[in-house]
Formats: structure tokens, C-alpha cells, sequence
């Protein structure tokens, strides 16, 4: 072999329509990321690409390489300094935008196209660590569309093919791999990840709860319409009071806010009685990246499996996961929505159910003892505490702030709260009276899609209610809300806030269409959540197992796979190397069968005879049948040697033509 | 390296070329190329696509990222079938040999190649040459001929024979490098170096005694024609360059009857080769002075006549004379 020839540096510098694709590809392909970065980093990738951009409009040098490592490492300073470290999902994605518009300045060479598409392909990837939602998806296929038009760009020669071809190319490209996409996904042996851990912020933690709860928390998540989980129920629905997914228990109160404890309870898990109906049904959580699950009052049975792996019950009778939840998982649970939980509470228990901090409340506290030394019997404080609530609160998403004594602030001031202030002022009472309580917070309610019967719990659907200790009685739930403002749980968030405070159209009973889209879409987002977002290694195994695989292993599976992807391949090169029928060949046909059938007739075609001589000859035997042929024969001559662009159309005008001719032989040669 | 490893290398090596020949077409005037005789690796960017799939995977796997699954399996997918296309791209390309013109030994032969699809659709960035990446790339539109030019150098008078080459293509991704060794029968005259000195009188040794001691083509006034790089810039018509017109030489025959014989016998001072190159200087002047001339070698006669078809034929067999 030779050895490579020094190549033309002019030649082997990508086209100036290559370069404006390229610079297009990549504002395509980071276009979402501008949420994420920060805005001085937003600011030099925009002026990066606004560079290039006037560069090659106006024909600019670009700057010098030494120019653009210095701001690179500026860059990756920067970025360090913004977000403390560099190894992270957002810092990760911040130098990849300035690596990126920064690297697309000094694209001189074809080299350095080729290694630009490349990482684009790449970076449309870094969007999926924020969102897996369908809309991304359509992004997906535009972005990996464009950058392969650059690529094939890249790859033309100086004279440039049309755009159309080029589109074209690229979309037999697209549209040849979807079906190797669809088996790879199917069929690519799924292994439970993760394999070298998760940089921290990994996803973005999405949940409307936190295991805290001060003054407007929950207000900020009730809000945001977005999805918590979904249920399928098998067999009985529960009804709209038995809504209530328990989640977190908040037992320690500061004054202000209350938490988790700390100090968990090594105890044997609360007992549970449980009698009635059993109600079986199956969730599918949105990741949260929290540990914490999602159970209707009261889950019962022991083993409770997700993704193969055994789920908790705390002491509490709490669903936890072992790992956060990441990704997509489903889990099946059986509650029962009549029961008795805890048979006797010691005495640390105790304590720790009715500790409230000293020197703090004064009034509520007062409030309290004053009904305690009316009653010492739970059930009438109870009754007490709810009468007060109903008396004149009012339910609001947007309350006032509240000063150092929370409590009392709200129950003496200003009058106006949601969930948790009712939740957390009614424990405090309840305390200060002398009984075990607790907040539990959770999500209460969700909403029935009726297009595909499931129930979808929504962020807004976060709430607080509270557990109070009765004697005999075990934990008993009671939901001061619903002292203030019934709807509440009947009707769900929607029914009871004024029309003011509701966020966006969809989503609200008021307007149907845009309602109705909403569920609509919803059913379809479950779907693919389902499908798509939750295919891992249980699901493949259950799907191919579906299918007649009967030991779907990694082995058969990747075996199943090559073979699909042979056999894709196989078809796809019929259609790809299918040779297209070339007019020429169609005219000589037609005119070939024309000439057969005259030479039956008696006139056969001489070897050396053109088109127009054979017609002049039959035409001088025969006067009769050689006027009939010689526009026919005539027509013959001018497609076939005539100008190209006519030959496709004009096979089909002769084809018509001598159809015609052979309906008049047929009749001249009846005769005869 | 070792002696051992050479030999091996030159073994392997050639073994490799031979199976590579047998599987070549046959050498003929149209090549058509087969699923036989085209082969098709990944370029170092279709590795660094593989690399970044490979990336791509693992962290999809690694985040349990769905539609990073996807993803990846789409580039797969898109990259599988580019390597279809990419093939289909040079496979339906059938290569004709055109005449390609003499050259002088020295100078860069063009050997012209035409090129058409036989599947109805058009071809692009092809490029052919005797080396690795050699070759200007060129598109060929359906039911069009596209001529290529293979830039060969050429070293000796004689047949230069194309030999085989290096067909391939990379569109339209670039990530897969197909390629076929062909080899079209093409083949151009090299003429003998002209070099030696200029032919004049006094380098006439000639028995036959019928030409004058004149300027070679001097005497007779003949016409005027368009003015060739090279022409003494006496013969140039100045009047009327300053009249304006465009740049004419004046052309002058010699006496009628007046026939030059180049002789191979003449020169014996100089050894064969150089006075090959000498009789085709001599050519070349005699035909720029539009002399009548024949020529004479060892096995051959030409007998003394004008014009470019002889000037062709007497540098072809100066070109293909063997001593």
C-alpha cells in the first residue's frame, strides 16, 4: 500500500452550507438545555454560536485555538465555582454546552465536523437525565434528523446535492432504523442499573412532599398538576373518603415545624386488625428519588415486591423502598380501608406522641387544658377541636404569614389556612390535651380516568391530616380539614378553592374540553410510562414470555435479536438496492411486444430496421395498417431518443396508445 | 523487522493481493461491481460512532434512562442502514473506459473513466485512484454519464497501462468506507521526453541531399493562423497585433518537394533513449514549423507528410519503439 497522500487543506475544509447545518444541529440539540445552565454560561454559548454564525455569513476569521482553550478552562471554572464540583449531572451538562458552541468555533477541518456530529448525536441524550416525557421524544427524532442532514452535508461533494435528496436521504435513513430501534428495545437483554452509581443529582427530586412540614410547604406543590403515581384497582373501587395514601409520619414538632423522627422506633410494626373488604390494587410511581412509597390506608400485606426486590413496611405500617426510586416502578399492594392499628402504646411511645416543645403557644395551650378540664374522653376533645375549626376558619391556598408562635398565630389571628395548618394546630391542641397524636402527611384523593380507568394522584393532591391515639381504638385518622372546608375531600383540591387560586386550564372541571384533553393525554402519557418508561428486566421478561419466548435469558435474547436485526437488514436492502426500472428498458419492452405482433401478422422486423424505416416499409406494403401505426411508431422514436425527462411520462402515454392500435388490429384482422 | 516477520509480512501480503484478484472483476472495457468484489469496513469516524454508541449504552443502562435506549437504538439503526446505503452507493455504479490522450513520459497522464448507475438513481461522492484516499470525489446522476478523471504519472514512454484501482465512496454518513479494486482496460501512449537540441541546418548530415541549408520552412509565406504558446515570436503577424486583432503567427511552407527525414541512424552519438527524445524534439519542431517530414527507424518507415495525425503517429511509434 501507498502511503496516504498530504490531502488538500482547502479540500478537506468543511463547506461553508455544511457549517450553517452543523451550527444548526447544535441550537437544536442544546435548545432545552437553556433551562439549565446558568445564564452567564448561556450568555458565552449564545455568543459562540452568534459568532460563527456572522463568521460564515460575513466570511470573519475565527478566533485562534489558544483563544478558545482559554475559555474553555474559564469555562470549566466557572462552572466548577457555580456549582462546587464538576462531576454532577448539571455541572456535567454545563460544560457540555460550552465544550460544545465553543468546539463548533473551531471546526476547521472535516475531522472536526465529523467529531462535532458526533457529539451532538450525543448530547441529545443529556435532556433524557431531565425529563422522559413523550413531547421529548418527537424532539428526539428532529434533532437526530437534522444533525444526520449535517452529517450527509459533511459528506457531499463541492457540488452540492439538492436539499430535497438530502432530506430525503435522511428520512429513508430515519425511517429504515425505526424498526431496528423498535426490536433493540424489545429485545436488548435489560440489566437493573445502576452500574458505576448515580451522580447525586441525577434527577431532579420532583415530589410534592418533603419529610418536613413548616408554614406553606404543601401550598407550593398544590400547585404543580403534575403526576405523583397512578392505580389500577382490581376488582372494588374504594370510595372517595377512603382516599388517603399514607406516606409520612411527622411526630416531632419544634414550634414551627414538624419532622420525621429522627430517631426511629425500634419496635416490632404497629398491629394491625383488619376486617371487610380487601381492596387489591396496583401502583406505578413516577420517580421522586425518594425512599418512601405510596399505600392506601391500610396496607396489609407482607411482601410487597417492586422490581423483583422486597419492599418495607416501617413500624408505622409506612411502604419504603430499599433504593430511591429512580425510575418508573410499580408495585402491588392489598388494603384494607377498615382496620385497627396498635394495641398499646408504652410508655416512651407515649411521650413521644404528646411531646410539645415548652414556652411555646401559650394560647393554644391554654385553649386546651380549658377543654381538658371539661373532659378527659378523646373522642369529645376530638369533637371539641373540629367544632372550633368549623366555626369560623376559612380554607385558603394563599394564608397569611404566621409569626414565631405559628399555632397560635393561626388559631387566634388570622383564621385562614389549608391542610397543614389545620393538621398541625390540630395535633398541637390534641397534645396539650393529653392525647397521643400524630401529622401524617400523604396525598389524599386523585382523580378516576374514565378513558382508561385508572386512578391518577397528582402533586396537588399532597395533604396533611392527622392520627390520633384512642384507647381500644389503636391510631385513629381524623382530618381537621374537612371540618373547614368538606369539599376538600369530596370534590378534591378543584372543590375548594376559589376560581382565583386555580393554576392553568387544564385540569379544571370548568372547562370541559380543555378537561377532557387533559385526561386524554394523561391516559396516553400512562401508556407510555408504562410501556416505554417502565420496560426494565421484570417487564421484558413478562413481555417476551408474553410472546412465546419460553426462556427469555440473555442468551436467547440476544440471539433473538441478531437474528431480527439480520432479517431487518435483509428487507431494508431490498427496498434500498432495488434497482428502479429504468424507462429505457419499459419503452423497448412495449415497442419488443408491438413488433412480435406484427411479425405474427406477417411483417416481421428486420434486424437493421429503426423505428420510423420498418413504419416507411409497412407503410409502402400496406398503406391501410401502416397509417394506423406510424404515429404510433413515431411516438416510439421521439421518447426513446429523444430528451430523458420524457421517457418516464411518455411510457405510460405508449403503453395507451398501443393498447388502442391492438384493439383496431383486432378488428382489421377479424375481418380477414 | 526481522527477516522472518518481513518474509511472513511480504507472504501475507501477497497472498492477500492474489485473493484479492480473484475476486476482481475481469479487466475489461465495462466494469460492472458486484457483491463479490466490493468490500466495506467502518472509517475511523464510523469507530468513534461506535465508541460513542458504546457511551451511549452503558449509560443508558447505567440510569435505567429509557429513551436513552431509545436513542441509542435509533443511531444504530440509522448507522446499519447508512452502511446499506453507502454500499448501494458504489454497487450501482457501472465504469466505461473513455480514450484518454497522450501524454510525454514526465508529465501527469489523465486517464478518463465514465461512470453510470444501472439502478435508476444516482450516486454520489465517488471517487477512484490508485492510492488509498486518492481521487477527487464526483456525483453521477441518474441515466447521466459522469467522466472521472484518474491522474496517473507517467513515468516511461510506451502503453501506460491504468492498471488497477481504487473505486470507493463514504457518502453518506462517512462512517463506512466501501471500496473495490478494478481494473478498467484503459491504457494511453506516453511519448519519448522531447529534449536534445533544437533541430536546425547545422545538425544536417543528410545523404539525400534535397533539402537547402535554409531556415527550415522559412521561404514561402502560407497564411496566418491563431497563435500557439511557443511560437517564435518572429513568425508573430505584429501589424496586426497592433492593429488590434488578435495574436496570428505566420505560417510558411517550405519548397514543395522539400521532405526532411529524421533518421535513428543520424544519431548514433547518443544512446538509444536519447535519441528517442531527440527525434521527438525534432517532431515537435517540424510540426510547429508545419514541415514536411518523415521518419526513419530500425524497424520502421514513416513516409513525410503533415499534420497532427502524423505528428501522432510518428511520436507513437517513437513511444512504443523498442531497441
Amino acid at each position: 500500500m501507498q502511503a496516504l497522500p498530504a490531502r488538500d487543506a482547502a479540500a478537506d475544509a468543511p463547506s461553508r452550507h455544511s457549517l450553517y447545518l452543523l451550527t444548526l444541529s447544535l441550537c437544536l440539540s442544546l435548545s432545552p438545555h437553556i433551562a439549565h445552565i446558568p445564564a452567564w454560561l448561556l450568555l458565552v454559548a449564545g455568543a459562540a454560536i452568534f459568532y460563527m454564525l456572522l463568521s460564515l455569513y460575513r466570511n470573519l476569521a475565527r478566533p485562534k485555538t489558544w483563544l478558545l482553550w482559554l475559555l474553555v478552562s474559564i469555562c470549566v471554572t466557572g462552572v466548577g465555582m457555580h456549582y462546587g464540583k464538576i462531576f454532577g449531572r448539571d455541572s456535567g451538562v454545563s460544560l457540555l454546552v460550552a465544550m460544545l458552541s465553543l468546539k463548533l468555533l473551531e471546526t476547521r477541518r472535516y475531522r472536526d465536523g465529523m467529531v462535532m456530529a458526533g457529539l451532538i448525536y450525543f448530547s441529545v441524550m443529556t435532556h433524557f437525565l431531565y425529563d422522559q416525557t413523550i413531547p421529548l421524544l418527537f424532539f428526539m427524532l428532529l434533532a437526530v434528523t437534522v444533525n444526520t442532514l449535517a452529517l450527509i452535508t459533511l459528506n457531499e461533494t463541492s457540488a452540492r446535492i439538492a436539499m430535497r435528496r438530502k432530506i430525503r436521504i435522511a428520512g429513508s435513513l430515519l425511517l429504515n432504523a425505526l424498526p431496528v430501534m423498535l426490536l433493540l428495545f424489545v429485545l436488548f437483554p435489560r440489566i437493573p442499573g445502576p452500574i458505576w452509581g448515580l451522580p447525586q443529582d441525577a434527577y431532579t427530586a420532583r415530589t410534592g412532599l418533603s419529610d418536613s412540614m413548616s408554614p406553606n410547604d404543601i401550598s407550593n406543590v398544590v400547585l404543580s398538576n403534575d403526576p405523583a403515581f397512578r392505580v389500577v384497582f382490581s376488582g372494588s373501587r374504594p370510595r372517595p373518603e377512603q382516599l388517603y395514601w399514607r406516606t409520612l409520619i411527622l411526630g416531632n414538632f419544634d414550634g414551627r415545624t414538624w419532622r420525621v423522627d429522627d430517631k426511629p422506633l425500634l419496635a416490632e410494626p404497629e398491629q394491625l386488625e383488619t376486617k371487610g373488604q380487601a381492596l387489591n390494587y396496583t401502583v406505578t410511581v413516577e420517580p421522586h428519588q425518594r425512599r418512601w412509597l405510596f399505600a392506601l390506608d391500610m396496607p396489609a400485606n407482607e411482601r410487597v415486591l417492586m422490581n423483583g426486590e422486597r419492599l418495607l413496611l416501617t413500624s408505622e405500617r409506612l411502604l419504603r423502598a430499599t433504593k430511591p426510586v429512580i425510575n418508573l416502578t410499580q408495585y402491588s399492594v392489598v388494603s384494607y380501608p377498615q382496620y385497627r392499628l396498635g394495641s398499646e402504646l408504652n410508655r416512651y411511645q407515649r411521650q413521644r406522641a404528646l411531646q410539645i416543645p415548652p414556652n411555646s403557644n401559650p394560647r393554644a395551650l391554654e385553649l386546651a387544658k380549658s377543654w381538658r378540664a371539661k373532659t378527659r374522653r378523646p373522642e369529645e376533645l376530638i369533637a371539641y377541636a373540629l367544632d372550633f375549626f368549623h366555626r369560623d376558619f376559612t380554607y385558603t391556598l394563599q394564608p397569611p404569614v404566621l409569626g414565631r408562635h405559628a399555632v397560635d398565630d393561626f388559631l387566634f389571628e388570622s383564621k385562614r389556612g389549608f391542610c397543614e395548618h389545620f393538621a398541625g394546630s390540630f395535633v398541637f391542641l390534641m397534645r396539650a390535651a393529653g392525647v397521643p397524636a400524630r401529622v401524617v402527611t400523604g396525598y389524599q384523593g386523585g382523580e378516576f380516568n374514565p378513558l382508561a380507568d385508572y386512578l391518577l394522584v397528582r402533586q396537588s393532591d399532597a395533604h396533611a391530616w392527622a392520627e390520633v391515639w384512642i384507647d381500644n381504638r389503636g391510631w385513629v385518622r381524623v382530618d381537621p380539614t374537612t371540618a373547614v372546608s368538606p369539599a376538600r375531600i369530596e370534590l378534591g383540591l378543584e372543590g375548594a378553592i376559589p376560581l382565583s387560586e386555580r393554576a392553568g386550564y387544564f385540569y379544571r372541571r370548568d372547562y370541559p374540553l380543555f378537561y377532557n384533553l387533559g385526561l386524554l393525554w394523561d391516559a396516553i402519557d400512562n401508556r407510555w410510562n408504562l410501556w416505554v418508561l417502565g420496560y426494565g428486566p421484570e417487564m421484558q421478561f413478562g413481555f417476551l414470555s408474553k410472546l412465546g419466548m419460553s426462556h427469555p435469558d440473555p442468551y436467547t435474547m440476544t440471539l433473538a435479536m441478531l437474528l431480527g436485526i439480520t432479517v431487518l437488514l435483509i428487507v431494508s436492502g431490498q427496498f434500498i438496492l432495488k434497482r428502479r426500472t429504468r424507462a429505457d428498458d419499459l419503452l423497448q419492452k412495449i415497442y419488443l411486444r408491438l413488433c412480435s405482433r406484427l411479425a405474427k401478422m406477417g411483417y416481421p422486423r428486420a434486424a437493421h430496421e429503426g423505428p420510423l424505416g420498418f413504419a416507411a416499409r409497412i407503410e409502402a406494403e400496406n398503406a391501410v395498417l401502416g397509417k394506423m401505426l406510424s404515429p404510433t411508431f413515431h411516438l416510439y422514436a421521439r421518447l426513446r431518443y429523444g430528451s430523458h425527462n420524457l421517457r418516464q411520462a411518455g411510457s405510460h402515454l405508449l403503453r395507451r396508445k398501443i393498447r388502442s392500435l391492438n384493439r383496431h388490429l383486432e378488428k382489421s384482422e377479424t375481418p380477414g | 523487522m526481522s527477516l522472518f516477520t518481513k518474509t511472513w509480512y511480504e507472504f501475507i501480503n501477497r497472498k492477500f493481493y492474489q485473493w484479492i484478484g480473484r475476486r476482481m472483476p475481469e479487466k475489461s472495457g465495462i466494469v460492472k461491481l458486484n457483491l463479490h468484489s466490493t468490500y466495506i469496513l467502518p472509517t475511523r469516524y464510523g469507530m468513534l460512532f461506535g465508541f460513542i454508541l458504546y457511551g451511549m449504552l452503558m449509560s443508558s443502562i447505567n440510569f435505567s434512562n429509557s429513551l436513552g435506549f431509545l436513542l441509542t437504538f435509533l443511531l444504530t439503526g440509522i448507522c446499519l442502514t447508512g452502511m446499506l446505503h453507502t454500499f448501494r452507493n458504489l454497487v450501482s455504479v457501472q465504469i466505461s473506459t473513455a480514450r484518454s490522450p497522450a501524454v510525454f513520459a514526465g508529465e501527469t497522464a489523465v486517464f478518463y473513466l465514465r461512470l453510470e448507475t444501472i439502478d435508476g438513481r444516482p450516486a454520489y461522492a465517488l471517487a477512484a485512484g490508485k492510492d488509498r484516499r486518492g481521487g477527487r470525489k464526483t456525483d453521477v446522476e441518474a441515466g447521466q454519464k459522469q467522466l472521472l478523471e484518474l491522474h496517473v504519472p507517467a513515468e516511461r514512454r510506451g502503453r501506460l497501462q491504468l492498471g488497477r484501482i481504487r473505486i470507493w465512496s463514504e457518502f453518506p454518513l462517512g462512517l463506512f468506507h466501501v471500496w473495490s479494486w478494478i481494473e478498467p482496460d484503459a491504457n494511453l501512449i506516453v511519448y519519448p521526453r522531447s529534449s536534445g537540441t533544437k533541430y536546425s541546418t547545422a545538425f544536417n548530415r543528410s545523404r539525400n541531399g534535397k533539402w537547402t541549408a535554409n531556415d527550415i520552412g522559412h521561404d514561402d509565406f502560407a497564411g496566418l493562423r491563431r497563435y500557439h504558446p511557443g511560437d517564435s515570436s518572429r513568425h508573430i503577424d505584429w501589424k496586426a497585433v497592433a492593429r488590434g486583432y488578435e495574436i496570428l503567427t505566420k505560417q510558411f511552407t517550405d519548397s514543395a518537394g522539400d521532405e526532411i527525414w529524421l533518421d535513428w541512424d543520424h544519431l548514433q552519438h547518443l544512446d538509444p533513449e536519447q535519441r528517442l527524445s531527440q527525434l521527438c524534439r525534432w517532431v515537435l519542431d517540424l510540426h510547429r514549423s508545419n514541415c514536411k517530414y518523415g521518419l526513419k527507424l530500425p524497424d520502421c518507415r514513416i513516409e513525410p507528410s503533415r499534420g497532427e495525425a502524423h505528428k501522432h503517429e510518428c511520436l507513437t511509434r517513437l513511444a512504443l519503439f523498442e531497441w
